[in-house]
């Protein structure tokens, strides 16, 4: 049975673009803050203490898993993050939201067209 | 320097976001380039560490408690001796006391005659004749007529108390409430709010007040004035 994520919904920004940089690829805390960063252009950055509490939550939800230290890198207290199915999923039902609204305002922000007299 | 800030108000967060995130939080600090970007951390660890103790504090108590069992798999249960509260509720507590504390201070501190004049709820409002009103008290407003019932609940005589007796009368005349003082012209008593009346052309932004205290049945059985930097307490003559 699909479980129904929509209770989730609509994302903090700070989750959905958590999310979305862990899409890609498993990532260390820095490098989810960078990616983060670079896909907003950086309009949209996060420091630390909001990136740890929001990936405590979705570790909590399963949103998220926690992989630990990865052998050779340099730093041995970096952890790696994994994007979860669950995660997966509540990002697409996300993105799948905002393709709504971004719909709807496309629609509303069509000049009107002109009337005939 | 702002490293040691920064480990150090790593330390004062909960111990369980301690445990799981502060050495990754550190290494971010240590990969970033020192001025204004560390600045920029040490300002988040510091929101952080409100965040946690205050919006997160209970997740963090949930999840530092273990059930305890005894060797034979029976629960054990605590007794209320070894109660301890939780640190999130200290810490909420101890802002609580603080604001409370400023609050009492400032109420101390001001005198009511310094808040606006707030109308009595239920007292028609008339636009004749206008109250010269005190000016310590803000603005002018029109008199309010106190409803009949309410208006015979104060009328009589009351007795100051020791050891300088004298007798106050107060009146109802025309709807309004006057009082007569020994060796003092009658004033009339403008309505403030509830039981409290201000003596109309009060003079020198010297607000003088006066405030029944209304007996069971709804009758004024005591009067407090306030008067010229003085207070009295009178009791009703019986």
């Amino acid at each position: 049975m699909k479980e129904d994520l929509s209770t989730f919904l609509p994302l903090s920004p700070a989750t959905l673009h958590i999310l979305l940089s862990l899409a890609g690829e498993d990532l260390h805390g820095y490098a989810i803050m960078q990616e983060v960063a670079r896909q907003s252009e950086g309009q949209y950055k996060l420091g630390p203490g909001t990136l740890y509490d929001n990936l405590q939550k979705m570790i909590d939800r399963r949103f998220v898993l926690e992989l630990g230290h990865r052998a050779g890198d340099d730093d041995p207290r970096r952890r790696y993050y994994r994007l979860a199915v669950r995660g997966r999923a509540i990002l697409a039902a996300e993105v799948a939201r905002l393709e709504g609204v971004v719909r709807e305002a496309n629609l509303r922000l069509r000049p009107a067209k002109p009337r005939r007299a | 320097m702002l490293r040691l800030l920064y480990s150090w108000l790593l330390r004062l967060h909960p111990e369980g976001f301690r445990k799981r995130f502060a050495q990754e939080m550190l290494s971010i600090f240590d990969h970033v380039e020192k001025g204004p970007a560390a600045v920029k951390l040490v300002a988040d660890a510091l929101l952080s560490l409100v965040r946690q103790w205050t919006v997160r504090s209970e997740y963090w108590e949930r999840a530092s408690e273990r059930v305890p069992w005894s060797a034979d798999g029976a629960p054990v249960f605590y007794t209320l001796e070894s109660f301890k509260p939780r640190r999130g509720a200290l810490f909420a507590g101890g802002i609580l006391t603080l604001t409370l504390f400023c609050a009492g201070y400032l109420d101390l501190k001001f005198d009511w005659s310094d808040s606006a004049f707030i109308p009595f709820k239920g007292i028609e409002f008339t636009t004749s004749p206008k109250v010269d009103a005190p000016s310590s008290l803000g603005r002018a407003v029109a008199p309010a007529k106190i409803p009949e019932a309410a208006l015979q609940t104060y009328p009589g005589a009351y007795v100051t108390d020791p050891p300088n007796e004298f007798t106050i009368l107060i009146a109802a005349e025309d709807g309004e409430l006057a009082i007569e003082i020994p060796r003092e012209p009658k004033s009339r008593l403008v309505p403030a709010h509830g039981t409290r009346f201000v003596f109309s052309g009060s003079h020198d932004g010297n607000v003088n007040w006066i405030e029944f205290v209304k007996h069971d049945d709804g009758t004024a059985d005591e009067l407090r004035i306030y008067r010229n930097g003085r207070h009295l307490t009178a009791h009703r003559r019986p």
